[in-house]
């Protein structure tokens, strides 16, 4: 009876740990604040600086020319 | 026994109290609750971004086609005038809305194509003329997404256009210490220095804090009304520039809470991530704390100010409970001689023009889009709302 119980176990267990990873991978946005990212005023765009609190998109002005914002 | 589980309890509502998002009250002063009845029932917009009234006529500014839209208070009836493109007489990015210094026309600036465009009364275009180099308005264009702050406001005077102007372009609530508003043409040629809202700030703001109480303006019938965080006074100036009235308005803010960084954050994340943002597994109530830092330390008491006339000045409250950026559904009539009445409008409804003949601003329905409404006291509709 141990013994199946262990064995009905094992795949649950499985199925634990691949809902664990997935979540890992969910979380890669670490929201530590502000970061540089693309903006616009009016027609142009620029890297605005500290402007974002979880995506970073930019390094310079020129990164954010021609970014769908 | 006894004493310890009262002494527990009223730690229990201590606590509570600190969390509290509501907007600080008056003692002694009734908070009126007020309604919102929509106008032009057919009309409806996306985002509406400035109203002005003149001649019985509500003119609406949108932030999407047909952008341009004229209500007949009398009738309700709403036309739609404007249209979406580079050209003249065209939209792309218009902001602020206000009648031309002699009344006889409407003026709409457009900061994506920095040209102002001229209609005159029957809402037929009259022509356009591209704004000044010097005294364009430069600021992230989706400002009012992550502030409480307006620095597209544009006013109307016998004397000129009052408007912000700014060193450098605006990407945080606290650039306002680098602006000044100046009396200026209808191409907002940087003119005659007015005020330096610089001088206005809390002293020791840092310029990367969020929230950071700012000064507010607004001009009616000759008077030019603006809010000094600092000193917490509503100062009229008159049409000679000098200040003809300094009325105080202060009350205990408290500290910032958590809740109110938390909901800032969630609103950042629904803007930068998409309506998708809570895939994403961020914990804000951990997140909060760690960032109090970019947060200012004590809540703001004033987050917009709009005159009624020349004798009152309406200021909008600060509170997190029905707004991410803190504009509460509560404002306070303040008089020229001093007195108050503190009004909470229906959730949802953002009055921008205050007149004699209503309040009146856009309303969220509950389809996503907006309608007009005009705001009144419950037992007064349609009546002078005082």
């Amino acid at each position: 009876m141990r013994r199946k119980l262990l064995f009905a176990l094992i795949p649950l267990n499985c199925l634990l740990a691949i809902a664990l990873l997935a979540r890992v991978a969910d979380t890669q946005v670490i929201p530590r604040g502000l970061f540089d990212c693309c903006k616009d005023v009016g027609e142009a765009g620029y890297c605005c600086d500290n402007c974002c609190w979880f995506i970073h998109s930019c390094r310079s002005d020129d990164d954010c020319q021609g970014v769908v914002r | 026994m006894i004493h310890t589980r009262s002494s527990l309890a009223g730690a229990l509502v201590l606590l509570c109290a600190c969390g509290d998002p509501e907007s600080p009250a008056i003692p002694g002063l009734e908070v009126e609750e007020w309604e919102a009845h929509s106008i032009a029932s057919d009309a409806r917009f996306v985002d509406v971004r400035d109203m002005t009234l003149i001649d019985h006529s509500l003119w609406v500014l949108d932030g999407a086609p047909p952008f341009l839209t004229r209500i007949s208070l009398e009738t309700g009836k709403a036309i739609h005038l404007g249209q979406e493109g580079e050209g003249p007489g065209e939209f792309l990015a218009p902001w602020a809305i206000q009648p031309k210094t002699d009344s006889s026309g409407i003026l709409v600036w457009d900061f994506g194509v920095y040209r102002v465009n001229e209609f005159d009364l029957d809402g037929t275009y009259q022509g356009s003329t591209t704004m000044s180099q010097t005294g364009r308005i430069l600021a992230r264009s989706d400002f009012r997404k992550v502030s409480y702050a307006d620095p597209f406001r544009v006013r109307s005077t016998p004397e000129g256009y009052l408007a912000g102007s700014f060193d450098r372009r605006l990407d945080h609530t606290a650039d306002f210490s680098l602006g000044v508003i100046r009396l200026s043409g209808p191409s907002l040629d940087p003119g005659q220095l007015v005020v330096n809202m610089g001088a206005l700030m809390v002293p020791g703001v840092e310029s990367m804090t969020e929230w950071a109480p700012v000064p507010f303006w607004d001009a009616c019938a000759g008077y030019l009304t603006v809010w000094n965080p600092a000193s917490r006074v509503v100062t009229w100036i008159g049409p000679n520039r000098s200040p003809q009235a300094q009325v105080p308005f202060d009350l205990p803010t408290g500290e910032l809470q958590t809740e109110d960084n938390e909901r800032y954050l969630e609103q950042m994340a629904r803007l930068e991530l998409g309506p998708q943002y809570r895939n994403h597994g961020i914990d804000f109530s951990t997140m909060a704390p760690q960032v109090q830092g970019r947060f200012s330390a004590h809540r703001p008491l004033v987050t917009d100010l709009r005159c009624q006339d020349a004798d009152a000045v309406w200021l909008r409250l600060f509170s997190t409970r029905d707004d991410p950026l803190g504009r509460a559904s509560e404002w306070i009539r303040l008089g020229r001689n001093g007195s108050k009445r503190h009004v909470r409008t229906p959730s949802g409804f953002s009055p921008l023009v205050f007149t004699s003949e209503g309040h009146f601003g856009p309303l969220e329905l509950v389809e996503g889009d907006q309608a007009i409404a005009r705001l009144t006291p419950p037992a007064t509709r349609f009546s002078d709302p005082g």
